[in-house]
């Protein structure tokens, strides 16, 4: 172990220089302005009406009653539970195919990570293009297969798919490049165990490999949940958030609101709202991965 | 093209003329009421040998990008020895709102003038982000009476100062292929009823021709298509709790959903999108911007002989339809406020706004609708002629400093019904909810 | 029997090998897609049904956009704030992370914790005191306060990940040299820096990448001329050589979409080991 006579001042002193950088960087670029934004939420503050009036808890009433604000919530549900799920099943999958040994092994590895790599926003206008009802790569798979060309972006329920497939499509790599690594931490040795025990693959991925990844699975589903609910580039360049607001999400519309129509206080207001979403999956993610971690 | 032909028609500006200009522009921007920076005149900057050093303008163009506009930079360059750096915008229309409102919320000081359109011009000017432009007017003499009256003081202008002069007009007409008219032996609809009726007759979605195009998407597009249905009704965008624009939503909806005459994608549809379903022979009718007109003349696909237009059929409770325009405004934050006011002036002039015909757009003023040549590369220059001869037939949209706002509210709220998500009473209540204080606030 | 089982096994190993194929086909047909569009000439590019065989490869549409927009300003900004970001965001990172990891002083706890607290405040509930702090501070359109805000995204995730390499590492060699006497930063860049090596080029390319493809920030940031960065170019390229906004080129879109990929999929290709090294040590160490 490390010194216990090295809790001297002039270590302390040393640490507290060198992580200084770091801590004021954030203090003031992420810290400071969150609690600004806080403070901007009580006031009505419009650069193009030039205002900025205290008027109390107006933004947070407001919220109440925005149509939108339920449009909202009720897709970043949607979304966040759709989009989570999706990922972790299909990235299990594909931790699953890319762990064994096979032909081009390493090149699949190194497919699988493209979409990753991949700017958001290249993505998001891209399948703008894509899921044209006339002239898009995915309908004329549909076309091809039954002769139906669907309204992608007409639909409600099709346009929130739409937008949950295109983020699964990209951000599915992720998961499955720390699923794989999960796997092969497991030892092989509990695996050939349970083959004497005459149990199937099925069952020894059921009952051996699934419990061992549970706590990495959950607390990925806290992390990508959370991403979730705070993506913006999908929404913005794909859906505008319609039809109608069935696909907007807070950040999009803390973003028209904001700097589309330069509504600084109310912008803010919907900020601390999506905070605290944000807090909530945490927090709650937090209590489950503890309990997971405890039966374990 | 005979761009070069134009030139001759320049009246080049003296330096003399132009120090008298730029210093005049100074003193009227500082006798004007609005707080807007004004750049010293050339202080200090020993007189003639510093008006020799070439300065440089810069300004952003929307939204199109070709050799056209680079003609009439050049023609400045050329007369002024200025330099014009020149900056593409973000097609996107909302994009471009949100990079300039950007810009000119954090005092910008790297654009001189910009390409403006109504509602830039209503949201910019009452924030103060624009130079006042009527000492502009008096200093290069610009005639206003000729551009039609509406697009001067209803959307060019806010609280009584103008704020930009408009370049390009935009009116909306109706387009039509006159062979699927003449084929299926209909003429122009004169009613809604008609227009039913034509538009049935037309349409065979076997062959995947419909009667009328759509675009309702939102972001801008659908917010039009409901200002010129619900004001042929009588109601307008930020006054949609009415019968006759209720009538009027219905009436469109009904259009896709229940006569089938237009595409059931109608509410995704935008302008490129029909305009390249136009292209594929996909439509036989479409009530749009007459730039259009100009997008197909200027089109190698354009076929001259199958599209003309029409005035817009009669509704419950009007004939109109909508106009507007973009123009050129000066940034208030600009330190070259000298420069940008003589940009602003050089493109009011008939010769320079006349180029605009190579992109197949009509110039805003009034007196160039009837040349033959405007007429030949801008082919809704006739049209605009009839309209304004009938009178009284085009309106400006409801422009006031938060109709971005009123857009949205009423684009999010209509599609949700034009998509099956609520009734028509709860999208128009909804929005109307919305609107009302927003309307309060400016108005009030 | 004998058979059943070979035939079952086969069964299996084809049933696998489709699983790949399709995997394979879900990912790069999209992307090929994109590829297709931007080299499609123009008026190929609406067929119904679509063409999945170039019949050329038009390279006209990359000619008009480098000609009509400053792409290759764009692509240096983006490759300084990417790059530049990256190795402050490293350099204080790792300061912090060697405190952290080794001087186990009170409170590196906490500053953990609260790094990765921060790092949920999400940018939207950031950006806007942000934009009138960037107003007033004359930060806006400026390439030094688009660096402040590309490397502040980038701070907690690489402590965190240096700091779990570094604990990885055997303290003994650093007491060896503590021994002989070295300072502090000599044993940190002689001593430490080699021994981690692969763990801050990881964090390279990982953040190399992110700065690349930042779009958020430089949409409210970067609105000047001289400091907009490739993401932005997508939409500007939509009407070079248009002739009215009712022509919207998505082949001009795809070949910035393409632009702004190749640098982001080169990286990939080659490192792709270390990046998935990068991913994964943040998550488990």
């Amino acid at each position: 172990m490390f010194g216990q006579q090295n809790l001297s001042t002039r270590r302390i002193l040393l640490a507290w220089l060198l992580v200084t950088p770091v801590v004021l960087w954030r203090l003031l670029t992420s810290v400071y302005p969150f609690l600004r934004t806080f403070y901007i939420s009580f006031f009505d503050n419009s650069p193009v009406r030039r205002t900025f009036d205290f008027v109390g808890l107006d933004n947070y009433m407001a919220l109440t009653r925005d149509a939108n604000v339920d449009a909202t919530l009720t897709f970043t549900l949607f979304f966040t539970v759709s989009s989570v799920a999706l990922q972790v099943v299909l990235g299990l999958a594909i931790a699953e195919l890319l762990n064994q040994r096979f032909k081009m092994r390493n090149f699949t590895r190194a497919v699988n990570l493209l979409p990753w790599a991949m700017a958001p926003i290249v993505i998001a206008t891209a399948a703008r293009w894509i899921f044209h009802q006339d002239y898009g790569l995915i309908n004329d798979i549909i076309w091809r297969l039954s002769g139906e060309r669907p309204l992608w972006l007409v639909n409600f329920t099709t346009a929130r798919f739409a937008v949950t497939i295109t983020d699964v499509w990209k951000n599915t790599a992720f998961l499955a490049v720390i699923f794989l690594s999960g796997l092969q931490g497991i030892p092989l040795e509990l695996y050939e165990a349970a083959k004497i025990d005459g149990a199937d693959g099925a069952r020894s991925y059921w009952y051996i490999t699934l419990p061992l990844l549970m706590p990495l699975i959950i607390s990925m589903i806290i992390f990508t949940a959370i991403f979730r609910v705070l993506t913006f580039e999908i929404v913005y360049a794909l859906t505008n958030g319609g039809p109608g607001t069935a696909t907007s999400l807070l950040s999009y519309l803390v973003y028209l609101e904001g700097f589309r129509v330069l509504n600084f206080g109310y912008a803010s207001a919907i900020a601390m709202l999506l905070f605290f979403i944000v807090l909530i999956v945490g927090v709650l993610g937090y209590g489950f991965l503890r309990r997971a971690w405890e039966r374990l | 093209m005979t761009r070069k032909a134009h030139a001759s028609m320049t009246r080049p500006v003296s330096r003399r003329a132009f120090l008298k200009t730029a210093g005049a522009g100074a003193a009227f921007a500082a006798l004007s009421a609005c707080a807007a920076p004004v750049a010293a005149p050339a202080e200090g900057t020993g007189g003639e040998e510093a008006m020799a050093e070439p300065q440089e303008l810069n300004i952003v163009y929307w939204a199109d990008s070709n050799d056209f506009f680079q003609g009439v930079i050049d023609q400045y360059q050329e007369e002024t020895s200025n330099i014009v750096n020149y900056e593409v915008a973000p097609a996107v229309y909302i994009e471009w709102q949100q990079m300039m409102t950007t810009r000119l919320a954090s005092g910008d000081t790297g654009t001189d003038a910009f390409h403006s359109d109504d509602f830039q011009a209503a949201i910019y000017g009452a924030a103060g982000w624009l130079s006042p432009l009527e000492p502009v007017v008096e200093l290069y003499d610009i005639d206003l009476d000729d551009w039609p009256q509406t697009l001067i003081h209803d959307v060019s202008s806010w609280d009584g100062v103008l704020y930009r002069i408009p370049w390009g007009n935009d009116t909306e007409i109706f387009f039509y292929r006159t062979d699927y008219f003449e084929e299926a032996g209909v003429s122009p609809p004169t009613d809604w009823n008609e227009l039913v009726e034509v538009g049935t007759a037309l349409t065979d979605e076997d062959a995947g021709v419909y009667g009328i195009a759509l675009s309702a998407t939102i972001g801008g597009q659908l917010g039009n298509e409901i200002q010129h249905w619900t004001n042929q009704g009588g109601g307008a965008i930020n006054n949609l709790d009415n019968d006759g624009a209720r009538e009027a939503l219905a009436f469109y909806k009904a259009l896709y959903a229940e006569h089938n005459i237009a595409p059931d994608s109608a509410p995704q549809e935008d302008y490129s999108s029909v305009f390249q379903g136009w292209l594929s022979d996909k439509y036989a009718m479409w009530w749009c911007w007459d730039g259009f007109f100009g997008a197909m003349r200027t089109n190698e696909e354009f076929w001259a002989d199958q599209v003309s237009a029409f005035l817009p059929p009669m509704g419950p409770d009007n004939a109109e339809t909508i106009t507007g325009c973009w123009g050129w405004s000066a940034v208030a934050s600009s330190p070259n406020q000298d420069l940008a006011a003589e940009w602003v002036g050089f493109t009011a002039r008939s010769d320079v706004m006349k180029q605009q015909i190579y992109r197949g757009r009509v110039p805003a003023r009034v007196s160039l609708w009837a040349d033959p040549e405007v007429q030949d590369l801008a082919p809704s220059s006739p049209f605009l002629l009839d309209l304004a001869e009938a009178g009284g037939l085009v309106k400006a949209r409801p422009v006031t400093p938060s109709i971005q706002e009123i857009y949205d509210a009423a684009e999010q709220n209509v599609h949700a019904y034009l998509t099956d998500q609520v009734s028509l009473d709860e999208a128009v209540t909804a929005a109307m909810d919305k609107i009302n204080p927003i309307l309060e606030r400016d108005l009030g | 029997m004998n058979m059943q089982l070979i035939s079952k096994r086969r069964f299996q190993t084809s049933l696998f090998y489709l699983a790949v194929i399709l995997f394979l086909i879900v990912v790069l047909l999209p992307i090929y897609y994109i590829f297709l569009t931007a080299f499609a000439p123009s008026g190929k590019l609406f067929t119904v049904p679509l063409t999945y065989v170039p019949r050329s490869l038009a390279t006209a549409r990359f000619q008009d956009i480098f000609g009509a927009l400053p792409i290759a300003r764009y692509m240096l900004n983006s490759t300084l704030l990417a790059t530049f970001s990256t190795i402050l965001a490293l350099t204080v990172s790792l300061l912090a992370a060697y405190a952290i990891a080794r001087l186990n002083f009170p409170g590196a706890n906490m500053v953990m914790i609260g790094l990765l607290a921060s790092s949920m405040l999400p940018g939207t509930a950031t950006v806007i005191p942000l934009f009138q702090m960037y107003q007033t501070l004359k930060l806006m359109d400026t390439l030094h306060g688009l660096l402040i805000l590309y490397g502040s995204a980038l701070l907690p995730i690489t402590t965190w990940v240096l700091v779990s390499f570094l604990r990885q590492v055997p303290v003994e060699i650093e007491d060896a040299a503590k021994v002989d006497g070295a300072s502090f930063f000599q044993l940190l860049w002689r001593i430490v820096l080699p021994v981690i090596r692969p763990g801050v080029a990881t964090m390279f390319l990982i953040n190399f990448i992110i700065g690349w493809n930042e779009f958020f920030t430089p949409l409210i940031f970067a609105r000047g001329a001289g400091v907009k960065v490739i993401t932005m170019a997508l939409s500007e390229a939509q009407v070079i050589g248009a002739r009215s906004e009712f022509d919207v080129s998505w082949g001009n879109m795809s070949a910035v979409a393409i632009l702004t990929t190749i640098p982001v999929f080169i990286i990939t290709l080659i490192f792709q080991r270390q990046i998935v090294e990068g991913i994964t040590s943040g998550v488990f160490k």
